[in-house]
């Protein structure tokens, strides 16, 4: 698998092919809570695009020594360490934007995205092919954030970036910036995708259960072909 | 029997000794990092934390306020956090009460010597958008301006509640009646 991608294939597949909340549909939660402003979301975009890439190296790094028993609480060890980097880092010296983001800047640590690309791709490639994908996943998620960020802010706030588009006598749609109206955009962002998709290739043949390495049936196990023993308990 | 042993051993210490080691190396490196960037970091948030404060009483104190005047004040009043007092008598409170789904909305409200409102801000980036949020503005808050401390404040009197937005509406009534209950007991008067 790792010969036939080439590094550019590595990045870009978390933009469309791969793209983790439109097509993989993980890390949702912040996607769908912090995308009301479009500042807030770049900011978001950004300290995971952070965390992931630094996971994603230190895991990949560490890969022959972690043992297979305790590779989810090393894993989960070295993204919190990330995590709390970003929060310390942002508190300290962007203090607005910490206040944006709030709590779902902690919850990185348990978002799907990273542990899943730690599972499915750091602990089985190279440094450097796990940081193109991280950077890749990163570059996927932020312009996911980015797309419904502004449709959500123009629409609900009548604002994009802080500047105002649509004047304060215009009744604004405040459902687009709450839950509801998250997942609409978000709805609609993924028939997009695959829109695009369908244009850009050939449809891509959807393997069957078990095949496809974005699933968790799938042998997601980094133990497996290290100890023979296999099966993650997660 | 010596090789079976042997084998045992290392199983032992593949399977028990190994990963318990690495786990801890990696959480005390990692807890080592955290540690030094803590330190670096804390003092600029204490100190961003603080600039902020003052800013917020700034902005509600009469134009003009010379910020190293600012005297801090105890104070114990519930539902406030800090509270200043200028060098010629005026006074300016933080207040915060809980708005809706309990979260905190926060009041900055500023007093004259006689006790009259002559400033008031309200930070309610905490509530719904659109909604709660509508206490943030100066249209609702300014309402206060000119209130006599001696008098609680409550729906209706000086300002009405916002339709659709009582919690939060309420939040900025509870802020303001602890503020007022502040400066009442532990500023006015005492020198």
């Amino acid at each position: 698998m790792n010969e036939k991608q080439s590094k550019w294939k590595v990045f870009t597949n978390g933009i469309i092919k791969e793209n983790p909340v439109l097509r993989l549909v993980l890390g949702c939660c912040s996607a769908l809570a912090v995308t009301t402003t479009v500042s807030g979301a770049l900011g978001m975009g950004l300290s995971m695009t952070f965390v992931l890439l630094g996971s994603n190296i230190v895991i990949s790094a560490l890969r022959k020594v972690i043992p297979g028993k305790v590779h989810l609480p090393c894993y989960i060890v070295i993204i919190a360490t990330f995590v709390t980097v970003v929060e310390m880092v942002l508190h300290a010296y962007m203090p607005d934007l910490f206040k944006t983001l709030g709590v779902f800047l902690s919850l990185i640590v348990v978002n799907c995205i990273i542990l899943g690309r730690a599972e499915m791709f750091a602990c089985k490639n190279t440094v450097i092919d796990s940081a193109l994908d991280g950077l890749g996943m990163g570059v996927g998620y932020i312009l996911v954030m980015f797309l419904m960020s502004s449709i959500r802010e123009i629409i609900a706030s009548g604002t994009w970036l802080g500047i105002q588009l649509i004047p304060d006598s215009v009744e604004k749609m405040t459902v687009m910036g709450s839950a509801p109206g998250g997942f609409f955009v978000f709805g609609c962002l993924m028939a997009l995708c695959i829109w695009i998709e369908n244009k850009l290739n050939k449809p891509i043949e959807r393997k069957m259960c078990g095949d496809c390495p974005g699933c968790g049936h799938a042998d997601a196990a980094c133990s497996q072909g290290k100890d023979g023993k296999g099966g993650t308990e997660a | 029997m010596a090789n079976a042993t042997e084998n045992a051993k290392e199983s032992v210490y593949k399977s028990i000794i190994s990963p318990i080691l690495v786990l801890l190396v990696i959480c005390v490196a990692c807890g080592a990092l955290l540690a030094w960037l803590n330190e670096q970091t804390a003092p600029l948030i204490k100190e961003n934390e603080l600039l902020a404060t003052q800013q917020a009483f700034l902005d509600v104190l009469p134009e003009g306020t010379d910020a190293n005047g600012l005297s801090n004040l105890e104070t114990t009043t519930e539902g406030v956090e800090s509270a200043v007092r200028t060098a010629d008598g005026k006074a300016a409170v933080k207040a915060i009460a809980s708005g809706y789904s309990g979260k905190d909305v926060t009041v900055y409200v500023a007093f004259d010597t006689d006790g009259i409102i002559t400033g008031i801000q309200v930070d309610a980036s905490t509530q719904t958008a659109g909604i709660g949020s509508k206490v943030g503005a100066t249209e609702f808050y300014e309402g206060f301006l000119g209130w006599d401390a001696s008098g609680e404040v409550a729906a209706g009197s000086p300002v009405d509640t916002i339709s659709g937005a009582s919690y939060s509406s309420g939040a900025v009534f509870d802020a303001v009646n602890s503020a007022m209950t502040c400066f009442n007991q532990e500023i006015k008067g005492v020198e």
